[in-house]
């Protein structure tokens, strides 16, 4: 995904007095693992139908699609707005661990 | 007595049906967890009518207690409840009110003060504000909560005492933990706590001026009464925990509990929900023939000095589990307990396991091993004066 | 001492079976219980753990609970990421809310009984919350409370409107297992 930090794996938290930060603060601006782990229903483009209009990009509370209508599934929570908003039902959720 | 009803209630719960019994005038309510059940319930009874009282909604925990002061001024029975940031927030108004000389009663939910922010519970809050002149009780549990806060307005509002209360319960251990609860009958608490009669409330026929500045000159002297009133107070604190036991059933020591003491060789001390966790250690080890025991402290102030002196003539090691610390130093009911037992003149080995920091567990694995290091010190090897236990490095 | 282990999310009413359970015990057999909850920063969605004790001696213990006798698994895509096996006590049993077997959703080293409860909250709720008929599987195969002792405590604890569809969910389930399983 375009202008976004990548997850990165290799983050490890302190392991010993000597690498704790000064006071209870951390670097920003990075992100250390995804947040997907409770959506039970995840959203699936139909390349066909959809007509890039941006609707679901603009209205994702996550923020986790980008301006090609890349969903990060690192992040979806299956919130399923993109679906019920999008104006040419391009967009299907199903349930996780199933095929479209 | 009339029967008590047994109620599944979490330990706020059983704070807000005793402030219910207790027929407080006015309620100042700031929410904050893990206190918020608790003025949430006293809310719901007020809206219900099943307590007449004013509930006033504060902005601040500030405003709780200055509220809560004027309130008390002006005749009221009160009632108000925080936590951690809360009691910092309202920290010059306890002084103003133990100063004052109010009766308040007011429940903290212990827990950790930022920086860093955490809402779990620890001691650090209500032990960094044991100058602030406030009578100081720790309890184990929801009958314990909901005991103490009846027992808490008669000792406010004994005249040899006259100053504010704290009841403390362990963030969420106590507060959000649910156990049957015996809840006693509203005509036994009216027969036990009479409705309130101020001893220096505004009164019209003989005006007064309150809260008024003492220069250098006459300063140390209403500091003297104080300090004699807060010292007045073990004794009614006795007096009206055997007269609760007598009433209700249920009694707790007064200013402390021993467990298994009479032959132990080395004890623990220890505040609040942690000492329910020691006596099934305790019950363990002496089931392996190991001689060992527990204090379990209630209240901090007033402090029961001379109990400690002499328990330094009793035990050959003493341990004292810290929920708090003093930076650059140790928990400070450990060097308070230590310096109580030097009084004695005889060097019992005292160690301060500093533990349960911001909701950290303290496990019975934990607390046997607190008791090993005493047994090894005790036998004259080597230990801390301070160590904080279960961390990381 | 019986010790049980609640594995929901928030928005599941786990914690909620955890107290009912402790109460349905005490109305079947006078117990003393202790339940608490364990959550990190609150929002529907993230996990919550509940636990309960259960004890014919008042329970003075109030450390986490390490190992269990029972676990309670309301949600079973927490299996992604909770180890339930791990705390299982010799003899124990992990009851989760699936329609499939222990063996498919890779759960192995002690006893596993799955039970089918989103079909039966679904029917009678119309709504997946399936705290109540999890409960109730756990109490029956614990032996830890009756069908009356449950249907007390959710008379007790319950808002009103939802008591009646929470009876029926018991009894329905008592109806699948049978009212006395221990």
């Amino acid at each position: 995904m375009k202008g976004k930090p990548e997850i990165d794996h290799s983050f490890r938290r302190p392991v010993g007095a000597a690498e704790m930060p000064l006071g209870p603060c951390a670097d920003a601006g990075i992100l250390v693992e995804g947040n997907a782990g409770w959506r039970t229903m995840r959203p699936v483009v139909d390349r066909e139908k959809c007509v890039k209009c941006m609707i679901c990009w603009t209205l994702c509370p996550d923020g986790v699609i980008d301006r090609e209508v890349n969903i990060d599934m690192d992040f979806c929570k299956g919130c399923g707005l993109c679906a019920h908003e999008c104006p040419r039902k391009a967009i299907t959720m199903v349930k996780e661990g199933e095929e479209a | 007595m009339s029967e008590q009803v047994k109620m599944f209630l979490n330990g706020d719960e059983a704070v807000a049906w005793a402030v219910r019994l207790c027929r407080p005038d006015v309620v100042s309510a700031y929410p904050i967890t893990p206190q918020t059940i608790v003025v949430e319930k006293i809310s719901e009874f007020v809206a219900d009518g099943l307590m007449k009282c004013q509930y006033m909604h504060v902005e601040s925990e500030h405003s709780a207690m200055a509220s809560a002061m004027g309130a008390s001024l002006a005749g009221a029975r009160t009632f108000t409840a925080t936590s951690s940031q809360g009691l910092a927030y309202m920290c010059e108004m306890l002084h103003y009110v133990s100063g004052s000389r109010f009766p308040i009663v007011m429940m903290n939910a212990n827990r950790t003060l930022a920086a860093p922010w955490n809402i779990f519970g620890d001691q650090r809050d209500s032990i960094s504000q044991r100058d602030s002149g406030w009578i100081q009780v720790y309890v184990e549990n929801g009958q314990e909560a909901l005991d103490m806060i009846i027992q808490a307005y008669r000792i406010a509002e004994h005249e040899k005492v006259y100053l504010p209360v704290m009841v403390n319960l362990d963030g969420f251990v106590n507060t959000h933990t649910y156990e049957m609860v015996e809840v006693p009958a509203q005509e036994d608490v009216d027969a036990f706590l009479p409705p309130f009669k101020s001893l220096n409330a505004v009164d019209f026929e003989h005006p007064k001026s309150y809260c008024i500045s003492a220069g250098t000159d006459w300063n140390m002297e209403f500091r003297q009464q104080q300090q004699q009133a807060t010292l007045d107070a073990e004794a009614v604190i006795q007096a009206v925990d055997k007269e609760y036991g007598a009433a209700f059933g249920r009694s707790y020591g007064g200013m402390l509990e021993e467990y298994r003491m009479e032959d132990a060789e080395v004890c623990l001390v220890a505040l609040g929900s942690v000492n329910g966790t020691i006596k099934e250690v305790v019950d363990s080890l002496r089931g392996e023939g190991k001689k060992v025991g527990l204090v379990k402290l209630r209240f901090i102030r007033p402090f029961p000095r001379d109990y400690f002196k002499a328990l330094a003539g009793r035990v050959k090691a003493v341990g004292i589990v810290s929920r708090d610390l003093s930076f650059g130093y140790e928990g400070a009911i450990g060097s308070e307990v230590k310096a109580a037992m030097q009084g004695a003149g005889t060097a019992v080995p005292a160690v301060n396991f500093v533990a349960g920091l911001a909701g950290r567990d303290i496990p019975r694995g934990t607390i046997a091993e607190m008791y090993q290091k005493l047994e090894r010190a005790a036998d004259g090897g080597a230990y801390q004066d301070m160590e904080m236990v279960d961390m990381r490095w | 001492m019986i010790q049980i282990k609640w594995y929901a999310r928030g928005g599941q009413g786990g914690f909620t079976a955890c107290r009912l359970m402790a109460l349905a015990a005490v109305k079947h057999s006078g117990s003393y219980v202790q339940a608490f909850p364990s959550f990190g920063p609150e929002r529907r969605g993230a996990p919550v753990f509940g636990f309960t004790r259960i004890d014919e001696r008042p329970i003075r213990d109030h450390s986490q609970i390490y190992d269990y006798d029972y676990a309670v698994v309301i949600d079973q895509t927490l299996l992604e990421s909770q180890d339930v096996m791990s705390g299982l006590k010799e003899g124990g049993t992990v009851f989760v809310n699936s329609t499939r077997t222990p063996e498919e959703l890779g759960l192995t080293g002690g006893k596993v009984v799955t039970f089918d409860a989103d079909t039966i909250s679904l029917e009678i709720l119309k709504a997946k919350i399936s705290n109540t008929a999890m409960m109730a599987v756990a109490a029956l195969y614990s032996g830890v409370a009756d069908r009356k002792g449950m249907e007390d405590a959710c008379r007790e604890l319950l808002p009103e409107r939802i008591v009646k569809k929470n009876l029926e969910i018991i009894e329905r389930v008592c109806g699948e297992i049978g009212e006395v399983r221990a």
